[in-house]
């Protein structure tokens, strides 16, 4: 049997590390259709925010175009991108800068 | 166009106009679009990667279109119970329902908006399109947000425990 090459193991286990440890970002992109209080109405039912911070990344999503809304493991973002989609509000799966 | 919520019952909307009912009974053809530029923002991308829009196209696409159909398939069985007495329309959207109107009201809107190109412009000042069938395509997409608002509004004041009756 051949032993398998240390520098390849290395390299290997670094990218699984890569994927396991870092955060996914949920964001929420602005959209000309989407009404500002359905926005705010779906953050609060997704994320279980409060009425202000639903407000505050529908803002920040209104004026610079796109929001941070979750970050976390990969498995719930991709979660909340789904329900996200199922309201109809733009949102994607970023990697969270480290 | 009022609403009325009665207490662990339906959301009654009565004093319809024939036009604006006959706007509403639009909204499932309208949400069951074909045209590809309007599919692209119902179905749009997860972003991620390969592997999750491959996952996506595979998976979830499939739940979404029947969560998506099951929200006009709610909106189908209230409208099949509008009445329509002295030039006006009325109609209950049942308690279960609520969510899937949001739904449904708000895949219409962006279904018109996609389909018809509407500028952000031309969505502030209506004034500014000149072809009828965009200028019809907006005033259902301003019907629809009007709805929206109210529904949203209603649903507020219900999990708050208040007891609406709202007219517009």
């Amino acid at each position: 049997m051949a032993l398998a090459d240390p520098t390849e193991q290395t390299q290997v286990l670094e990218r699984v590390a890569d994927q396991v440890d870092l955060p996914w970002n949920v964001v929420a992109h602005n959209d000309p259709v989407n009404l500002m209080s359905y926005v705010t109405r779906v953050f609060q039912k997704v994320f279980g925010y409060s009425k202000e911070r639903a407000r505050k990344h529908m803002l920040e999503v209104h004026h610079r175009g796109r929001s941070v809304v979750w970050t976390g493991m990969r498995e719930p973002a991709e979660a909340y991108i789904q329900k996200l989609h199922g309201h109809l509000i733009l949102a994607t799966l970023e990697r969270a800068e480290r | 166009m009022r609403f009325q919520l009665e207490q662990e019952g339906p959301l009654r909307v009565t004093e319809v106009d024939p036009v604006e009912m006959e706007f509403l009974m639009q909204i499932p053809g309208i949400a069951r679009t074909e045209d590809p530029a309007a599919k692209a923002r119902i179905f749009a991308s997860p972003g991620g990667d390969k592997e999750l829009e491959e996952d996506w196209e595979a998976f979830v696409r499939p739940e979404l279109e029947e969560h998506f159909e099951g929200a006009l398939e709610a909106m189908e069985s209230d409208l099949a119970g509008v009445r329509r007495v002295k030039g006006t329309a009325s109609f209950a959207i049942e308690p279960g329902h609520w969510e899937h109107w949001l739904t449904g009201l708000n895949q219409a809107r962006l279904v018109l908006w996609a389909e018809h190109r509407l500028t952000d412009s031309e969505m502030i000042e209506e004034s500014e399109i000149a072809d009828p069938q965009r200028a019809t395509a907006l005033f259902a997409m301003n019907l629809y947000g009007f709805l929206q608002e109210i529904l949203l509004r209603v649903l507020g004041e219900a999990e708050s425990g208040e007891d609406p009756e709202i007219g517009g």
